[in-house]
C-alpha cells in the first residue's frame, strides 16, 4: 500500500470503567497509537464535541445504554450536526436488539458492533475496529471550525 | 452438591488452555502449588491497565498482603493458602490449613496479615473459626473459635482496621434470629484484639457480611447478601443494627435499625468482597457478575457503576494492592458458575 499509517484520534464514549480499561488495553496493543479520550456519559460527549479548545475526533465508539444522555440521542445529535456528521461513528454496545442495530443505522451509525461477553474476544474486537479505521479506511480529514 | 475437586492435571490443563494475554513467566505445576501464573511483559514506563496475576486457582476467597507486595490467596475448598509474588510469578503453597472442611460456601475464607501473623477465617467440621500463625511456621493456632458453621451464611472476611484490632464478618449461619440476638456471635461484625482476646459485637443484624473495608477517613463499609430480594452496602457504625431478619433492603428507622447506603436486588449483586481505592468503594458481586464502583462522598455513596459486567463470570474477592491496583478474583469453580479456559483468575488493574 501507499502511506505510513497515521495515529488517529478516537473519542470513546463509555459508563463501565471496566469496558474503558479493556478498550484501552486494546489500543494499546495496535502498533500505531492512537490517541484515545473517554467520557462517561452522553452529555459530556456532546459537551467535547462542540467545545471550541476540544480536538476534533476521527472516530467515535459509542456505547448506546449511557446516563444523563443516551447513546442514541448522542448519535441523532452528532448525524445532524453539519460541524460533526463526517465524523465516523462505531456503536459499540451489548445490545442485540434489532430495534437498537435499525434505529442506529436509521440515524446513520457508520457501524454497529455488539460487544462480545469474554474478555478476550472483547479485546480482539476493539482492535479490529482499531485496526481498520487505521491501516484500511480513509477518513475524511479535518474540517476547519467556523470562526 | 458434592464439592469439586480438580486433579492437579487438569489444572494444568486448564490454565495452559486459556487465550488470555501471552505469559512471561509460566510456573510448573508441582505437587505443592498447581497454579498456572503468568505476568504480561511490562514497559519500563508504562504500566500495564490489566494484567493477569494467576490463573487455575480454585476458588480463591481471602487475598492479603504481605509486606513487600507478595499476596497470600486462600483457596476455600482445598484448603490452601498460597503465595503470589507482588510482579506475578509462580504460586508457592505456604500451608494447607488443618482442619478446614469445604462444603458449598463453607471452607477456608478470610486471611490478613499483621506483622509475621497470618490469619486465616474457616469452616471447620464442627465451627467457624479464626486461627493464626507466623509465617513461615506450620503451629496453627486458635484464635476465636465455637462460631456457628453452615452449608451456607458463614460469612468469613477478616481484616485489620486502622485501630490495629480484628474485625470479622461472621454469618448468621442459616439461623436468622441469631442476627438479633446479642448473646450470639453470628449475624454480626465482630472486633478483637489480635490475639482474640476483647472479642465484642461491633455491629449486629447480618445476614451474610462477606466484605468490609475502610475509607481514608477511617469509615467501615460493609457489603451485605441479602435473602430474596436486596443486596445491600451499609456505613458500619459501633454498636448499630442493621435489620436482619426484621428488615431486608431499606426500611422504617423507627425500629431502631440502620438502613443501608446503596440496594441492589440480588440478581444485580450478591456481593462479597469489598476494597477502597482513592475516593471510590469497589464491591464484587457474584451472582450480578461484575464489579461495582461507587464514588463515596462522606458518609453517603454515589451512584454505583457496574463493571465488566459478565466478562470474567463470577466475582468474589476485589482487594487493594500496595501498588494501587485493584486486585480481581473470580468464583466460577464455586459449584454456581460456569468455569472457563484458565478459571480461577486473580486480574490486576490500574483504576
Amino acid at each position: 500500500m501507499n502511506d505510513e499509517p497515521q495515529p488517529i484520534s478516537v473519542l470513546l464514549v463509555e459508563d463501565d470503567p471496566g469496558d474503558v480499561v479493556l478498550i484501552e488495553e486494546a489500543f494499546e496493543h495496535n502498533k500505531v497509537r492512537n490517541t484515545l479520550k473517554v467520557v462517561g456519559d452522553g452529555v459530556e460527549a456532546m459537551d467535547y464535541l462542540r467545545a471550541p479548545g476540544s480536538d476534533r475526533p476521527d472516530l467515535v465508539l459509542l456505547d448506546l445504554n449511557l446516563p444523563r444522555k443516551d447513546g442514541r440521542e448522542v448519535l441523532a445529535e452528532i448525524k445532524s450536526d453539519p460541524e460533526l456528521r463526517s465524523i465516523p461513528v462505531v456503536v459499540l454496545t451489548t445490545s442485540k436488539a434489532e430495534e437498537d442495530i435499525l434505529r442506529s443505522y436509521d440515524l446513520h451509525a457508520n457501524a454497529y458492533v455488539t460487544k462480545p461477553v469474554d474478555f478476550n474476544r472483547f479485546i480482539e474486537v476493539v482492535r479490529q475496529i482499531d485496526e481498520f479505521f487505521v491501516t484500511v479506511v480513509k477518513l475524511p480529514g479535518h474540517r476547519p471550525r467556523p470562526a | 452438591m458434592t464439592r469439586r475437586i480438580l486433579p492437579l492435571a487438569a489444572l494444568a490443563l486448564v490454565a495452559c488452555g486459556s487465550s488470555d494475554a501471552p505469559p512471561v513467566a509460566r510456573a510448573t505445576p508441582t505437587a505443592s502449588a498447581s497454579p498456572s501464573v503468568e505476568a504480561t511483559a511490562t514497559p519500563a514506563q508504562r504500566p500495564p491497565k490489566r494484567r493477569t496475576i494467576a490463573r487455575g486457582l480454585d476458588v480463591p476467597w481471602g487475598i492479603a498482603f504481605l509486606r513487600g507486595g507478595d499476596a497470600l490467596v486462600a483457596e476455600r475448598d482445598s484448603g490452601r493458602v498460597l503465595r503470589i509474588p507482588a510482579r506475578g510469578g509462580k504460586p508457592r503453597l505456604v500451608l494447607r490449613v488443618p482442619g478446614v472442611v469445604a462444603e458449598q460456601e463453607a471452607g477456608l475464607l478470610g486471611l490478613a496479615v499483621r506483622g509475621r501473623w497470618v490469619y486465616a477465617y474457616l469452616s471447620t467440621a464442627t465451627d467457624n473459626r479464626i486461627v493464626r500463625w507466623r509465617l513461615g511456621t506450620r503451629r496453627v493456632r486458635p484464635v476465636l473459635t465455637g462460631l456457628k458453621r453452615a452449608r451456607f451464611h458463614n460469612g468469613g472476611r477478616i481484616h485489620f482496621g486502622p485501630d490495629g484490632k480484628l474485625y470479622a464478618g461472621v454469618g448468621d449461619g442459616t439461623t436468622p434470629s441469631l442476627a438479633q440476638d446479642p448473646e450470639s456471635l453470628n449475624g454480626k461484625i465482630l472486633r478483637m484484639n489480635p490475639d482474640g482476646g476483647g472479642v465484642r459485637v461491633w455491629s449486629l443484624g447480618h445476614r451474610n457480611v462477606q466484605g468490609f473495608a475502610w475509607d481514608r477517613r477511617g469509615r467501615m463499609w460493609a457489603s451485605e447478601f441479602g435473602q430474596n430480594a436486596f443486596d445491600e452496602v451499609n456505613l458500619i457504625r459501633r454498636g448499630r443494627n442493621y435489620g436482619w431478619p426484621e428488615v431486608e433492603g431499606r426500611g422504617s428507622e423507627a425500629g431502631g435499625f440502620t438502613n443501608p447506603k446503596v440496594v441492589w436486588t440480588t440478581a444485580e449483586a450478591s456481593p462479597s468482597g469489598v476494597a477502597v481505592i482513592g475516593s471510590n468503594l469497589y464491591v464484587a458481586a457474584l451472582r450480578g457478575e461484575a464489579v461495582w464502583r461507587i464514588p463515596i462522598r462522606g458518609t453517603s455513596l454515589g451512584k454505583p457503576r457496574r463493571m465488566f459486567h459478565g466478562r470474567y463470570g463470577r466475582i468474589r474477592t476485589v482487594a487493594a494492592a500496595p501498588d494501587g491496583t485493584l486486585w480481581i478474583a473470580t468464583s466460577n469453580r464455586d459449584g454456581r458458575g460456569s468455569p472457563r479456559s484458565g478459571d480461577d483468575r486473580i486480574v490486576a488493574i490500574r483504576p
